[in-house]
């Protein structure tokens, strides 16, 4: 077995302070349709180690630690292994980080939620999945042009050399589409994506059926006007990337970095906050989510950590390391988030008259700089009476001017990056309309 | 100069798998194997904490693809296990089956398998995986610490370096092939802070180099910091349409993002794309003329064979206005019914092989930059390329710039916008292009994506162009 090579060679080398392995098998099954023909058939088998190991010494008399990562391919021989441990050795000698423990076996248990892909037959699944993704095609006109499929088995293990020993398998299910509706001057499209960790019938048809019923409006859409008076109303996936602005400065690297701007005990939502509280738990497994994870990447089980409560930083989350950097407990790595509801219903907020850019070109929020926007591909104008879809233009602004005065729904929805509010109203943003 | 070396894995395996690969064709109407080794060391030293490991672009395995009446099935694994050839390509062909079995998959015409044998080693300068670790982390800290000892305004700083030994093979019956070379690429990043402000300056560096890049990485360090200072004061943009003038890094960007994927004949097969209706019609200025090519220029993306054993070559994307090819990988070329193009590109081999762009490049025109902007009577100039977004269907842009340089009365003011958001129709920039310099810079640091997916290692630049963008 790799790992028992892989293992047996780094405890060979005396001067090696520490080791750390993380293997990962993944079976992958890939579907590529062009309309609902199938272009290309895939299948992936591969299974991948990536080594850490520590060296550690001084510098100037002080203690430092460096590690180095490299690759250990399943095709590696013993002297090529070897080889690659000594260099991976010498180059962690030339790193010199302050010095930090790895972490040590937890007593604690952690599991993924039992997910319905496990034991099934991977034809039969590919065809259950896709079979919903195409359930709304056609629908008044609209058609799928084109979708990819990717559902893989990952079973990953993590050991070091403190007695660590995780494993879990989880299902990484993925589909990017492209639908088409037709216009007086010609189709229109739009690109839509679907995460998934479990077989959820409705998420997946609801999933393209909305994009299906996007295109036909864009299909009629003005282009966007001046409608830099009306708050913003982001939805969907957009309204989750806002609240990744809050969990990205929450991580304990970014702080030990100096790189963000949260201090823990001080407003994560500015010096006035006029609008509703964030609450923001970093979160280890949501169901059906690809992202979840029982361990981090050093192998430590984690469990739910509120990182901002009612707009309040309450602490960082990271890795043993960059938390033993900054004196505070280890609470884990994450990857996926949840927030807690606002005061307001969505219907509340949508009775407002706002503008919602639904689909974007590519929406980005940088958590440094705070800045977000986007070319708008799809976006409804709301007046209090008539909603009308737009097109064109760009929507900008900033986390720093409008932390304070979010307003979001009670009702959350599960999205790429977790669980949040289904709507945000943003109630300052700079909007370039149409040409 | 050095020879890159080829992958001593890879020259192991190759026999065996052109023995499997012959083996396959037996079964299937085409057969053929693409193996890689690509290696990769990354160097990094950022506020607190200095790194030198693995490039996250490693990569080691192989791809096989088949056909059987038009239909086409890939398989994906790290390395053939136990036993003969033969063996091992019957339990290849009991995987492929099925996937071929669909009744309802699509018809390929029949994929090409002409002879070809060729073998090609890049050379570099110095070879960054003989360089001592700890000498370029040392060089790499050096710039770190010059960035963070210009004020106590600079609390972030990085600086890093990542140089790529890409080794690949590709066997099919008729064909032998067989690359290796090295690219390298840098950037130092700034970040200046006042309050809860914080601004980024950066700048990129890349090529088929290796660690001869830190020294051009020296010389850029006060630029960067002062960018980034500068950003402190930037504000936001009064949304508008403007004269815009595109450094060569925005005119690649723009020849990228706005014009470059419209022009992927994957997505002509996919009926995704307007250009497929303007193939020898005007679609730009006619003082615009535009490349892609891994053969067109020596920067990350270029090759001698693309993912799919095609020889690479330049294409002529844009003959002074009119439209005339798009690049294809070898399927989407044969639906057309036409050659090739060599862009063929995989993320990795695990990775399905899609139309792609390479070096990508707007060509040279005859005015200079000076005079570009000395003709604007009130615009901006964008730099700092950050990001952009696709819409070959119907031809809307996204370009995101770091920074915008006000231009007023044909002077740069000093005043700077951040950050800058920018729309428009594709064939109303292009064709609103009125000046085109004689310069050309190509930047490679990029990485271009298939939709949100499927990164490829590509560079894109040209000369300054003047156009009209919305800007936001």
């Amino acid at each position: 077995m790799m790992m028992d090579r892989i293992r047996r060679a780094l405890g060979r080398n005396a001067e090696m302070a520490d080791w750390r392995i993380v293997e990962s098998r993944r079976r992958g099954w890939e579907r590529y349709y062009i309309g609902r023909a199938v272009e290309c058939a895939r299948e992936v088998e591969t299974t991948e180690y990536r080594v850490t190991v520590y060296a550690d010494g001084t510098r100037d008399g002080q203690a430092v630690r460096g590690d180095s990562i490299f690759r250990a391919h399943p095709t590696m021989d013993l002297s090529e292994l070897e080889a690659a441990i000594g260099r991976a050795l010498f180059t962690a000698s030339c790193v010199a980080n302050k010095p930090y423990d790895l972490p040590l076996p937890a007593s604690t248990r952690a599991a993924m939620p039992v997910c319905s892909f496990e034991g099934g037959d991977p034809s039969g699944l590919v065809e259950r999945v896709r079979a919903e993704l195409y359930r709304e095609d056609g629908a008044g006109g609209a058609t799928v042009n084109s979708l990819e499929l990717f559902l893989s088995r990952v079973e990953t293990r993590i050991v070091n050399s403190r007695g660590v020993d995780a494993s879990w398998v989880s299902w990484k299910g993925f589909s990017e589409y492209v639908v088409n509706a037709p216009s007086p001057s010609g189709e229109v499209e739009l690109y839509g994506s679907v995460k998934f960790g479990d077989f959820d019938a409705g998420k997946l048809s609801r999933a393209v059926g909305s994009r299906l019923a996007q295109a036909r409006d864009r299909s009629r859409a003005e282009p966007t006007p001046d409608a830099r008076s009306l708050p913003i109303l982001f939805s969907e996936d957009n309204a989750g990337a806002l609240f990744g602005y809050f969990f990205a400065n929450c991580s304990a690297q970014r702080a030990y970095q100096k790189l963000t701007p949260f201090k823990p005990g001080a407003s994560a939502q500015g010096e006035t906050v006029t609008g509703d509280r964030v609450t923001l738990h970093a979160e280890a497994a949501l169901r059906g989510h690809p992202d979840s994870s029982p361990f981090d990447d050093d192998g430590v089980p984690i469990d739910r950590f509120t990182c901002v409560e009612d707009g309040v930083v309450g602490g960082f989350f990271g890795p043993s390391r960059y938390c033993g950097y900054l004196g505070i407990p280890a609470s884990g790595d994450y990857r996926v988030f949840s927030v807690d509801g606002g005061r307001e219903t969505e219907s509340a907020l949508r009775a407002l008259p706002h503008f919602e850019p639904v689909v974007f070109s590519d929406f980005f929020v940088d958590a440094a700089t705070g800045d977000f926007g986007g070319e708008v591909r799809l976006g409804y104008l709301f007046d209090g009476t008539t909603r009308i879809p737009v097109t064109g233009g760009s929507v900008t602004g900033s986390m720093l001017d409008v932390r304070g005065s979010l307003r979001f729904s009670g009702e959350r929805i599960p999205g790429g990056a977790g669980i949040h509010p289904a709507v945000v109203l943003v109630a300052k943003a700079s909007v370039t309309p149409a040409g | 100069m050095i020879q890159v070396p080829p992958s001593p894995f890879l020259r192991m395996r190759a026999p065996f798998m052109k023995a499997v690969v012959n083996r396959l064709r037996t079964r299937f109407d085409y057969a053929s194997a693409l193996g890689t080794d690509c290696s990769g060391l990354y160097f990094q030293a950022a506020t607190g904490e200095t790194r030198a490991q693995d490039s996250e672009w490693g990569e080691r395995g192989f791809v096989i693809r088949v056909q059987r009446d038009g239909a086409v099935a890939e398989f994906s694994f790290n390395a053939p296990t136990g036993g003969s050839p033969e063996i091992f390509a019957d339990g290849l062909a009991a995987r492929l089956e099925p996937l071929l079995a669909d009744s309802g998959a699509r018809r390929y015409p029949a994929l090409a398998d002409g002879s070809a044998r060729v073998s090609s080693s890049g050379e570099m300068e110095s070879d960054p995986f003989d360089a001592d670790p700890e000498g370029v982390l040392e060089s790499l800290c050096a710039i770190r610490d010059r960035v963070l000892g210009s004020g106590p305004e600079f609390p972030y700083a990085r600086a890093l370096a990542e140089f790529m030994r890409v080794s690949k093979v590709f066997v099919s019956p008729a064909r032998d092939l067989e690359q290796s070379f090295v690219w390298g690429q840098a950037y130092i990043m700034a970040m200046a802070r006042r309050g809860e402000i914080q601004r980024f300056g950066m700048e990129t560096f890349s090529g088929r180099k290796g660690t001869e890049i830190i020294d051009e990485m020296n010389m850029r360090v006060d630029s960067v910091v002062a960018a980034a200072r500068a950003l402190l004061d930037a504000g936001p943009i009064e949304p508008g349409e403007y004269d815009v003038v595109l450094t060569p890094e925005a005119t690649g960007l723009l020849a990228h993002e706005a014009f470059g994927h419209g022009v992927e004949t994957d997505m002509f097969v996919k009926n995704r794309a307007r250009a497929s209706q303007y193939l020898g019609k005007g679609v730009a200025s006619p003082i615009v003329t535009m490349y892609d090519g891994a053969d067109g220029a020596i920067q990350t993306g270029s090759f001698l064979f693309d993912d799919e054993g095609t020889l690479a070559t330049k294409t002529m994307i844009i003959d002074r206005g009119i439209l005339v090819s798009g690049i294809s990988d070898s399927l989407s070329a044969m639906t057309l019914g036409a050659k090739p193009t060599g862009n063929g590109r995989r993320q990795d081999f695990a990775h399905k092989a899609y139309a792609r762009m390479t070096n990508t490049y707007i060509a040279p025109g005859s005015s200079t930059a000076d005079e570009i902007i000395a003709s604007v009577k009130y615009g901006w100039m964008l730099c700092d390329m950050d990001s952009g977004m696709e819409d070959p269907k119907n031809w809307g842009i996204q370009l995101v710039f770091n920074s915008a340089k006000e231009i007023r009365d044909g002077k740069l003011t000093g005043r700077v916008a951040s950050p800058v958001v920018c729309s428009g129709y594709v064939p109303d920039v292009l064709s609103g292009i009125t000046m085109v310099s004689g310069d050309f810079e190509l930047s490679g640091t990029g990485y271009c994506g298939k939709g949100y997916k499927e990164f490829v290692k590509v560079s894109a630049g040209g000369p300054y162009v003047r156009t009209r963008m919305r800007l936001g």
